[in-house]
């Protein structure tokens, strides 16, 4: 009996101490201003590096920031559980239809650009490619590297997953919205596609702007001008394959929380744009 | 008088646990149905998620939300799920099968301690980690030696996720091979036949439902697994019995298409119903494992 007494106390104790961290936070008696973002995988370096210099330029406010996906994001505004949504995509109508019913108005902000780059293995011998030549070969039309200059091989195609903001965006930019061949290997994330190609020499996938050495970016040909990959070609957009990466957020949700006001406004500014190119990205106030 | 209110309060706190267990798995099956109800708001009709008919007037089983006039149809998804989970099986039930007669019945119990530790500890390497490896090497290995049409295909898919699952179907059948009472064994060498006679006909015919057990556990967690699917698969819906298809299973598709989908949309709700067939497919084969192992106990009375 006494060893039931023992363990029921110490169940008890334990539970209240668990109860008790739970709900404990290192900010619990301090008030403090807090930023909430979710969405966007892609968005995500970038956001930690902004958050990272703000909240150390000004201390009294703490960001919290979470993946998930664009529409994890931009329903969990909807819903009022973050303040800001992230997203790699434009918000959809009915998403905004969603949010007119409740008497309510979403805002958009452009917060960098991001190019999406055709990579092939280093081993393969073509540099440039025409965007009809590409939309023909995810169409399954142009099947073999020979036709497009290359070496007499199959090309294996990769590409994302279908609802990311990725595929959506090469979907309407190069394949004119027809659908994809059934015969592209969908991966999750930048990463899979560029590991990926890097190992297979007939491969050719679309991927975000990376610094990754060991593999080659092909330069995009337009009206016989070759356009390379590059930061001087993107930021002057010249590059055809660029998209604007997005916050939102819902004005009347924010009226008690006028700092992230202050966050977004900072975003705009140079030193903030800065830390596009670390991750990939390019600044959008220098057009 | 205080012993017995803790006796008590004790009580209750093991029952408010247990019951919040029971409680939860309620909350996410209504949650499931739910979601999945939202098909209905649309005009589409249930059918769709089973076939639909082309431009050309010809059936078809396509899953592509993403298409102008988008298709939801389960089969290939469904197809692939089990695709995968057979090579899994097809690969690991042998390797299972001849490790744990070995161990039950040739090795000392110290050999048989340590192969067990370490096989256990395989079953506890994250899938992740199994998938990168499977990316890295299987996928390097195999295609060298087949010299596949896609890098990445259900083949290598199904051989890592079988590397995955082996252990524990070895763990299961291992301890029933063991448990078999000495008087069998004795009695076939007292009737004069040596040790690969009383094995095959002895040991083997009367451990067949424990095999059972064991491989329905492992389809299980096969059928559920997404990381090392998602990302060694090549995710491409097509309905083919090609085994060097690339695959699209189930699981894969709810992770990899539910974050960035339009909430309370229609791609959303058949997500949903989905995870509702998925859970249906698990629930069915733990139910029949669970029938099979009272069966055994009652006829041998061990384990």
């Amino acid at each position: 009996m006494n060893k039931i007494k023992f363990f029921s106390i110490i169940l008890f104790i334990s539970f209240f101490i668990i109860i008790f961290l739970f709900f404990w936070d290192s900010n619990f008696f301090v008030i403090r201003k807090k930023i909430t973002i979710k969405g966007s995988e892609t968005i995500l370096a970038l956001n930690y590096q902004w958050s990272r210099y703000y909240t150390k330029k000004n201390p009294e406010v703490s960001i919290e920031i979470t993946g998930g996906g664009s529409g994890v994001g931009i329903s969990s505004i909807i819903n009022r559980i973050v303040s800001i949504a992230s997203s790699s995509r434009r918000i959809r109508k009915s998403e905004i239809k969603r949010i007119k019913k409740m008497g309510k108005t979403v805002k958009e902000v452009v917060i960098a650009l991001d190019s999406i780059i055709i990579y092939v293995n280093k081993s393969n011998p073509i540099n440039t490619i025409t965007l009809n030549q590409l939309q023909e070969i995810y169409l399954g039309k142009i099947q073999n590297w020979k036709e497009v200059g290359g070496k007499d091989e199959k090309i294996n195609l990769y590409g994302r997953e279908s609802s990311s903001g990725t595929y959506g965006f090469f979907k309407k930019k190069v394949l004119n919205k027809e659908d994809y061949y059934n015969r592209v290997i969908s991966l999750a994330g930048n990463a899979t596609i560029i590991n990926a190609i890097r190992k297979d020499e007939k491969g050719i996938g679309y991927a975000s702007f990376s610094m990754v050495k060991d593999i080659k970016k092909l330069a995009i040909k337009v009206k016989n001008k070759e356009i390379y990959p590059s930061e001087k070609f993107i930021k002057n957009k010249k590059y055809p394959l660029i998209r604007n990466l997005y916050y939102y957020f819902i004005v009347e949700d924010l009226k008690n929380e006028f700092y992230v006001f202050d966050y977004i406004n900072w975003i705009k500014t140079k030193k903030a744009q800065s830390f596009c190119i670390r991750t990939g990205y390019f600044p959008v106030n220098i057009v | 008088m205080i012993k017995k209110i803790f006796d008590k309060l004790f009580e209750y706190l093991l029952a408010f646990f247990s019951f919040i267990t029971f409680l939860i798995m309620i909350c996410i099956f209504v949650f499931l149905i739910r979601e999945a109800l939202i098909i209905f708001e649309y005009q589409t009709g249930i059918t769709n998620i089973f076939y639909s008919w082309d431009k050309f007037g010809i059936l078809s089983f396509e899953w592509n939300p993403a298409s102008k006039t988008p298709k939801y149809s389960i089969i290939p998804l469904v197809v692939n799920s089990f695709k995968v989970a057979f090579i899994a099986l097809a690969f690991s039930i042998p390797i299972a099968f001849f490790t744990s007669i070995y161990t039950s019945q040739y090795v000392s119990l110290k050999v048989r301690f340590w192969i067990k530790t370490v096989l256990e500890f395989i079953s506890s390497i994250p899938s992740v980690v199994l998938a990168f490896f499977g990316f890295v090497i299987f996928s390097e290995i195999l295609g060298y030696i087949f010299s596949f049409e896609f890098k990445l295909n259900g083949f290598i898919a199904g051989i890592t996720l079988g590397f995955g699952i082996f252990p524990s179907v070895y763990t299961i059948y291992e301890d029933f091979l063991y448990s078999i009472p000495k008087d069998y064994k004795e009695a076939s060498y007292a009737l004069g036949a040596n040790k690969i006679q009383t094995i095959i006909k002895v040991i083997i015919p009367f451990s067949l439902q424990g095999l059972l057990v064991a491989v329905l556990l492992g389809f299980n967690r096969a059928i559920g697994e997404t990381m090392i699917v998602m990302m060694l698969g090549g995710n491409i819906p097509i309905l083919s019995y090609n085994l060097f298809d690339p695959v699209l299973t189930l699981s894969g598709t709810i992770s990899g298409e539910m974050g960035e989908v339009i909430f309370g949309d229609i791609h959303y709700s058949i997500l949903f119903i989905l995870g509702i067939i998925l859970f249906f497919i698990t629930f069915l084969f733990n139910m029949l494992t669970l029938i099979l192992m009272r069966s055994i106990k009652k006829r041998y009375n061990f384990i």
